[in-house]
């Protein structure tokens, strides 16, 4: 590990201009806990990497499944995937950025198992994802598997604060998305903030996948 | 490729469509993704998390350099290809493996060499694949492994070992006085 402060963490802790409002001010990098599980797993301390694990493991299960890997494979794919994390413990060169790495690195795995699985000539990575994408029609995805795992990347370098306002107005209820007054309920912030705020969420994660995640 | 930077990726093309999205289409992006997330299985959380067991500390890691089955040049059916071959190279130490089908259906073969030749003792490295119940091998200490964990490789440096079950897979070779190099992962499959 080079540094405790990567060149890429002003910008993942950057706000954008005029952020205010307690409901989105998520902790900064610096408390940003994966860097030290990362030393802490590196230096031998197993609770650190089931830390990891924990955290992590639903981002990599999520992109073997939007790859459209059945439960067998994507669970041979997500250990692939974590033995490769832990035999670069102490490679991972910006460890702030470690889900973008897990995603790549299992995107990555999911298609060399797909290209090995697959009977056919070789294709790109879009061609593939596009062929991919089309497999399953019943409720036409509108995300490639590889803007999946590139959107997961961004959604967790977002505040705290972001990533549940977005949950909350995104996934939840069982009949469609919740009303403005039932997230602001939830989140206990003025529900004539949720306008705002929500466009701001919105513009960070644009930033971030601007960013070069 | 150098073993910490993440495979080369085509997420800035994808980065770039999403980032082209209205607010309402990114939301509906974020729907499908947060939707989409059902929980990985406790036991494939379980495997992650015990799989730390299997880190070789001591052990310098030997790069994939070559896999037989994700070169692109040919178009030839699966049936058509050869025994996969995979190589593996460490400063000192490289690893050629063979993989074919075993001699039980479902099951795999691994015939491999070292280069520089010479005798080592080998651990097969598993990553208990999905099979919930897993073979303690307590001869081979924290590596969980199967019946056949440990091979020796003759003066050769050959070795070989037959009936694998399909999964994860590393092998730790252990030369007489010099430091034990333990392979990247693979999947056999």
């Amino acid at each position: 590990m080079a540094s405790d402060d990567p060149p890429g963490a002003a910008a993942i802790g950057a706000r954008a201009p005029g952020n205010r409002g307690a409901a989105v001010t998520g902790p900064s990098a610096a408390d940003d806990p994966v860097p030290g599980w990362l030393r802490a797993a590196a230096a031998g301390d197993a609770q650190a990497w089931d830390r990891l694990v924990d955290r992590h493991a639903g981002l990599v299960w999520s992109i073997c499944r939007a790859h459209r890997l059945s439960e067998q494979d994507a669970a041979d794919v997500s250990q692939l995937t974590w033995m490769r994390l832990l035999e670069n413990l102490e490679r991972i060169r910006d460890p702030s950025r470690l889900a973008g790495w897990l995603a790549t690195t299992c995107r990555h795995e999911c298609l060399a198992f797909l290209r090995r699985s697959r009977v056919s000539t070789p294709v790109a990575d879009e061609h593939l994802d596009r062929l991919l994408g089309g497999v399953e029609s019943a409720d036409q995805p509108v995300l490639a598997a590889d803007q999946h795992a590139t959107l997961w990347q961004a959604f967790l370098r977002l505040s705290e604060g972001c990533q549940r306002l977005l949950r909350a107005l995104v996934v939840d209820a069982e009949d469609g998305p919740p009303s403005y007054r039932q997230v602001a309920a939830a989140l206990q912030v003025p529900v004539g903030s949720l306008g705002p705020t929500r466009a701001r969420c919105l513009d960070q994660l644009r930033k971030l996948l601007a960013s070069g995640i | 490729m150098s073993s910490q930077d993440p495979p080369a990726d085509d997420g800035l093309d994808a980065a770039s469509r999403l980032r082209g999205l209205g607010d309402e289409e990114l939301l509906a992006a974020l729907g499908e993704m947060l939707g989409q997330r059902e929980a990985p299985p406790r036991w494939s959380v379980d495997l992650a998390r015990e799989s730390y067991g299997l880190r070789a500390i001591d052990a310098e890691l030997a790069a994939l350099t070559s896999d037989s089955e994700l070169e692109t040049a040919g178009s030839r059916l699966r049936a058509d290809r050869g025994p996969r071959l995979v190589a593996f190279d460490a400063a000192a130490l490289s690893v050629e493996i063979e993989i074919e089908p075993g001699s039980r259906a479902g099951r795999w073969r691994l015939i491999g060499q070292l280069i520089p030749a010479g005798p080592a003792r080998i651990q097969v490295r598993r990553a208990a694949a999905a099979a919930p119940a897993r073979d303690a091998a307590d001869d081979l200490g924290r590596f969980a492994a199967d019946e056949q964990g440990h091979l020796a490789a003759d003066d050769l440096g050959r070795f070989a070992v037959d009936d694998l079950a399909s999964g994860p897979l590393s092998l730790l070779c252990v030369r007489p006085g010099e430091q034990a190099v333990a392979t990247a992962w693979i999947t056999i499959a």
